[in-house]
């Protein structure tokens, strides 16, 4: 498991209502993903993208500025997605009873591990994403 | 005024984006990202492509499809309530064309609504004529017309051409 991927486990293996996230490039595709039984993740990788695209157009077009995190919620549980500053997006799966703010901090402490990882892997890898 | 929906389609690279730019009347909307593959250029569309121009007594609303085949989960909600859709192909790319036979032939065994080819890049040496390609993909030659997407009054005539074909054909069988 490289550590991208630990990262999305630990966050995932620690939080019950958390059932998966995945990572993508805004190209659309996957760079890691949790728990490593997570179903479709190349499909995923390319919605989450377009969401994650079409998000930031709508509130820039209303001068909103760039969006911080996008909220679905669905039947049977919610979708949230954030933007990696101008590189990824994490896309976080949960069940439907949870508070969006919990989310939020449990992602918000995450990011800065996760942009120091992608930017290592960028570096390194020389391109890749 | 009538008002259409026509989606522009094709692989990656065609020049759908380029295409809705050249002729859209309002500011398009465009969801480009760098591509972190080498896909022959810097951006591709992820999502969408949205634009509009009024030809004659026609408002044409323009909605455009990403062209790589992981986005293909657009094509099926884009294509929702379109009066016809622009396939355009590269015709300086003649390597692309067997991919692009495939997903035309996908297009038109799921959508039963006129269409017409756009053989892009005419402007580019050793382009394919657009008679070639009607060939290749076993169309008739009407229904493959030869463009410069870059250019405004290239794609306005095609266009223009895209809709008197509507009215002639009227409800008939659109090939075939
Ligand atoms: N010379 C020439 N260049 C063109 C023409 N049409 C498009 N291009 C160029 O080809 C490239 C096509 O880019 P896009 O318009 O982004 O292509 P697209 O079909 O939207 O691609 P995806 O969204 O990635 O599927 C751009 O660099 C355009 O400038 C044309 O008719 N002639
Ligand atoms: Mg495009």
């Amino acid at each position: 498991m490289d550590r991208l991927e630990s990262l999305l486990h630990d966050l995932v293996s620690r939080s019950p209502e958390i059932k998966g996230a995945v990572l993508v490039t805004l190209d659309g595709f996957p760079i890691a993903y949790a728990p490593a039984h997570l179903t479709d993740v190349e499909r995923q990788a390319a919605v989450i993208a377009s969401l994650a695209s079409l998000a930031a157009r709508s509130t820039k077009m209303v001068s909103m500025g760039e969006p911080e995190e996008i909220l679905i919620t669905a039947q049977d549980g919610r979708m949230f997605v954030y933007h990696v500053e101008d590189i990824a997006a994490l896309g976080v799966l949960t069940v439907k009873d949870i508070t969006a703010g919990l989310i939020l901090l449990k992602i918000r402490q995450m990011l800065p591990e996760l942009m120091r990882e992608l930017k290592d892997m960028i570096n390194v890898g020389g391109g890749g994403i | 005024m009538a008002e259409i929906k026509i989606v522009v389609t094709g692989p990656v690279g065609v020049g759908k984006t380029t295409f809705i730019k050249a002729i859209s009347q309002i500011p398009v909307v465009e969801t480009e990202e760098r591509s972190t593959v080498d896909i022959g250029k810097p951006t591709t569309t992820v999502a969408l492509d949205f634009g509009a121009v009024n030809l004659g007594d026609v408002r044409i609303r323009l909605f455009g499809t990403p062209g790589q085949e992981r986005f293909s989960f657009m094509w099926e909600d884009l294509m929702r309530g379109a009066t016809g859709y622009v396939f355009l192909v590269d015709s300086s790319d003649p390597s692309s064309l067997p991919k692009a036979k495939r997903m035309l032939q996908f297009y038109m065994s799921r959508y039963d609504v006129p269409f017409i080819v756009g053989a892009t890049k005419q402007d580019l040496d050793g382009a394919w004529p657009p008679d070639f390609i009607a060939a290749y993909f076993g169309l008739p030659e009407w229904a493959v017309i030869g463009l410069v997407a870059t250019d405004e009054g290239s794609v306005r005539e095609f266009l223009i051409r895209f809709l008197e074909l509507m009215k002639q054909k009227g409800g008939k069988v659109w090939i075939g």
